[in-house]
């Protein structure tokens, strides 16, 4: 961008040319093409413009292939392109990692009601995590307080902010992307943006999805979140190790959703709720393997899940003592 | 009690654990038996440190339990455990030598799965406790008030009947006791709890309780009792729970979200 002209009409430089958006380089396009059209003096311009790095980045991110379609050199060179776009625009070294499904892998949650008490440290472990956007205020986790002896969703209280935890008469029931193997927002998205992934989780190509919030509704666990704005995150809060389908940061008007942490499970970690959860209620795992936790666990306990009757077939159990 | 065998049928308990020795329950086959229980059933079987006497007479007597729990010890120790030691790695057969002893129920295979705890000993504050404790005249064990060192612990645990040395070995005091006054080490400490608690112990061998940490799938690693409860007052205290989410209907977010469609 070194060689643009400042003199020519109707452009004003920029206080950092490298900090360029793809709306303003856009807008700056369209508006050269009309310059040219009329003067034909614009020449210059469009050259900087095509020579710039975020620019180019950003074109061949819009004509970028859907995930499952793109070649492994395509990949490469996408994750090379979030790299450079988290340098330009936070000025951190983000590491997008692109780990496959492990194989004989089927992740599963199960969640121990008797013991969570709602102090809701997954929930703000979740959000950093996440890199979720801070204002406005998206979780993927939602707490509810239950009244005891009943599991009335339509009566639960997310928003409970009582002096201490746990209220008598209460029990505290956390939903998340459940994950289901029969999902509904799978099928109600019409540009396929969103599908289940081999080891059973659900993931979003956010830039293959055009924010139409028809998986919002379709979901029968209020799982999904949208972003209305471009997200804000705290440079020092960011969370360097991203996934390709996960936490890397996102943009304005795509949907996105808890995806078990998928950059720390797919590389044997645990989600960051249950590193989080102080009360050791959350237990993580391998549904194929026989002698996992969570296996036990189903085999075991009285389990439940959520909205049966729909025939989700979620792999998040809930279970009591 | 799906998955518990008290211990009170013997002839189930040792069924395809032991050799069958009643064919030769002679006096003298008697008598080694006995010594053989006596011996290998004593600390040693826990201890850190099995003095070769006491395997040799046991060698002589029966296959009993020592020997497979020095096997199951290498097996470990060629698998590489990367970050605990070994001597926190459990295995089902060991604990069943612990639970005979204290005549304590068992946990079914089934709800057992081989794990390994972080070392907890080192992180006490004053640990080793013989640096003071070598005196025998502050080993007193009768119940009064603490006024000039451990003032900030309050027993509330077991309602009355526990005094220190109820789960603090006098004798010994780097090591806890059991019930029937073996010594337990403080890595082990989970043997002490399940004494009262084995079914939240069985529990936690199975995961229903308790918390994994480091990674799902490879060795499995849980926190301690002590981890989350503090032994002299367990039970866990209410505290006040993180923000409250913003209302999703309040006028800001209906704000953000309309400022949204419309501009960056």
């Amino acid at each position: 961008m070194s060689d643009r002209d400042p003199s020519a009409p109707g452009v004003e430089p920029g206080p950092s040319p490298t900090k360029v958006s793809r709306r303003t380089l856009l807008a700056k396009l369209g508006l050269a093409g009309a310059t040219a059209a009329v003067g034909g003096a614009s020449t210059a311009l469009a050259a900087a413009a095509v020579n710039d790095e975020s620019f180019q980045d950003e074109l061949a991110t819009y004509f970028q292939d859907h995930y499952v379609r793109m070649t492994k050199e395509e990949l490469e060179q996408a994750v090379a392109r979030l790299e450079r776009k988290a340098k330009r625009e936070y000025g951190v070294e983000l590491r997008v990692s692109n780990h496959p499904p492990i194989e004989g892998v089927l992740f599963g949650y199960a969640l121990n009601i008797s013991k969570c008490k709602g102090y809701r440290k997954c929930v703000y472990a979740c959000v950093r995590e996440n890199n979720i956007t801070r204002h406005p205020q998206t979780h993927y986790i939602r707490v509810l307080e239950m009244n005891k002896g009943s599991l009335d969703l339509e009566h639960s209280d997310p928003y409970y902010n009582p002096e201490s935890v746990p209220r008598s008469g209460k029990f505290y029931l956390p939903i998340q992307c459940h994950h289901c193997e029969n999902p509904p927002c799978v099928r109600a998205c019409p540009t396929q943006a969103t599908w289940k992934e081999p080891d059973g989780i659900v993931v979003v190509d956010y830039n293959w999805c055009i924010g139409c919030h028809y998986c919002v509704v379709a979901c029968p666990y209020w799982a999904r979140r949208f972003n209305p704005v471009t997200p804000s995150l705290p440079v020092d809060e960011i969370n360097l190790d991203t996934h390709y389908l996960g936490n890397r940061p996102r943009m304005r008007g795509v949907i996105e959703k808890c995806t078990f942490c998928i950059n720390r499970t797919r590389q044997g970690k645990l989600p960051a709720c249950q590193e989080a959860c102080p009360t050791g209620a959350r237990v993580f795992g391998n549904l194929l393997d026989p002698n996992s936790e969570i296996s036990r666990i189903l085999k075991s306990k009285t389990v439940f899940r959520l909205k049966e009757d729909l025939n989700t077939e979620p792999k998040f159990w809930f279970y009591t003592d | 009690m799906h998955g518990l065998s008290f211990g009170g049928s013997r002839g189930l308990r040792l069924k395809g654990r032991r050799p069958d020795l009643s064919a030769t329950s002679t006096l003298t086959a008697r008598f080694f038996r006995a010594a053989a229980l006596g011996l290998c059933l004593l600390p040693l079987a826990f201890g850190a440190a099995v003095s070769s006497d006491h395997v040799a007479v046991d060698a002589n007597v029966a296959t009993s339990a020592l020997e497979p729990l020095s096997e199951e010890i290498e097996s470990e120790q060629e698998k590489p455990p990367p970050t605990l030691d070994d001597d926190t790695a459990v295995t089902l057969t060991r604990l069943r030598e612990f639970w005979k002893r204290e005549n304590l129920p068992h946990v079914d295979e089934f709800y057992f799965q081989p794990f390994q705890v972080p070392p907890r000993r080192d992180e006490l504050e004053f640990y080793p406790c013989m640096d003071c404790h070598e005196d025998r005249e502050i080993n007193n064990p009768r119940e009064r008030e603490l006024v000039d060192e451990h003032t900030d612990i309050r027993l509330q645990h077991g309602a009355n009947r526990f005094w220190c040395t109820t789960c603090h070995d006098l004798k010994g005091m780097n090591n806890l006791r059991s019930l029937k006054n073996h010594k337990i080490d403080f890595n082990r400490s989970y043997l002490v709890c399940g004494q009262c608690h084995f079914q939240r112990q069985k529990d936690w061998f199975a995961g229903g309780h308790g918390k994994r940490i480091g990674t799902w799938s490879g060795p499995r690693v849980i926190v301690l009792c002590v981890d989350c409860h503090n032994p002299h007052s367990p039970s866990i205290k209410p505290k006040r729970p993180d923000p409250a989410p913003e209302r999703h209907h309040n006028p800001y977010n209906v704000l953000v979200e309309v400022y949204g469609y419309f501009f960056r």
